[in-house]
């Protein structure tokens, strides 16, 4: 039955779907996405689809906490190309000081330079992500009081 | 209660989810059939939609897990009822609504077309 085989694709595509959803979500979710797909009697739309995409990206990006890394990361890379763009003369010298130890281009001044630089990179960009992060979840905590005194 | 939602005014996925649970306990696809019925399928929910809102729900306690009503039912199925807060937070929503259709009533009488 050439219905029942097209049927069975669009399902296994569907579940590969709700496997890619984080694991916390997909443990507690996806046997009922799965079941809610298999009662839907339109066999298997494309709005289904659509929206289980949506919710990939929407698990990842805006729910599990790894845009948190992601924008660490980001900031961290941003400020190590505006450090080597600095380094290369790409950007002016007033705008980043490059100290004179890598000037000079000596091995070991150069190694320790990249080092303190990636790793002040890095932690400023925790920082500024934990600082983000602080203000939300006082926001958050606000609302929480907000619900209660209702 | 954690990742809290604004008391109101609630987004329309919320919103729709509180109000088909708040007739009676209902699984996951009975509340996408409940939100279009009470939409007249103009609002249709996905199950990406309605998973996202109902993981927020229950952690803010709004809407809580229930013992299904079928024993004979797919065993994947979990149902879902409504809390007190969630009963509380729905009216409330319910009030301002019913302040903002007056106001729009009073508004579009003011100058007709």
């Amino acid at each position: 039955m050439p219905g029942a085989k097209a049927r069975m694709k669009k399902r296994n595509l569907y579940s590969w779907i709700v496997a890619l959803h984080p694991p916390k979500f997909r443990k507690r979710f996806g046997d009922e996405m799965l079941c809610i797909f298999d009662e839907a009697n339109d066999g298997g739309s494309m709005a289904l689809f659509k929206d289980g995409v949506a919710s990939v990206m929407r698990q990842w990006l805006l729910r599990s906490g790894a845009w948190k890394v992601m924008a660490a990361v980001a900031g961290a890379v941003a400020q190590m190309a505006l450090f080597g763009s600095a380094w290369s003369g790409m950007v002016p010298r007033a705008i980043v000081r490059v100290p004179a130890a890598a000037e000079r281009g000596a091995g070991q001044g150069l190694a320790l330079l990249l080092v303190a630089g990636i790793t002040t990179a890095i932690l400023m960009s925790g920082v500024a992500v934990a600082t983000w992060n602080g203000t939300s979840l006082m926001r958050r905590q606000g609302r929480a009081a907000h619900r209660r005194r209702l | 209660m954690k990742d809290g939602f604004d008391s109101t005014p609630l987004s329309p996925a919320v919103l729709h989810i509180l109000l088909a649970l708040a007739g009676e306990d209902r699984h996951g696809y009975g509340i996408m059939l409940e939100i279009a019925r009470q939409s007249s399928g103009k609002y249709k929910m996905g199950p990406g939609t309605l998973y996202d809102n109902l993981q927020r729900l229950l952690s803010q306690e709004l809407v809580a897990e229930c013992p299904r009503a079928d024993a004979g039912e797919d065993s994947r199925r979990r149902y879902y009822t409504l809390t007190g807060a969630g009963r509380r937070v729905l009216s409330a929503e319910v009030v301002r609504l019913e302040g903002v259709v007056k106001e729009a009533r009073l508004c579009l009488a003011r100058k007709p077309v």
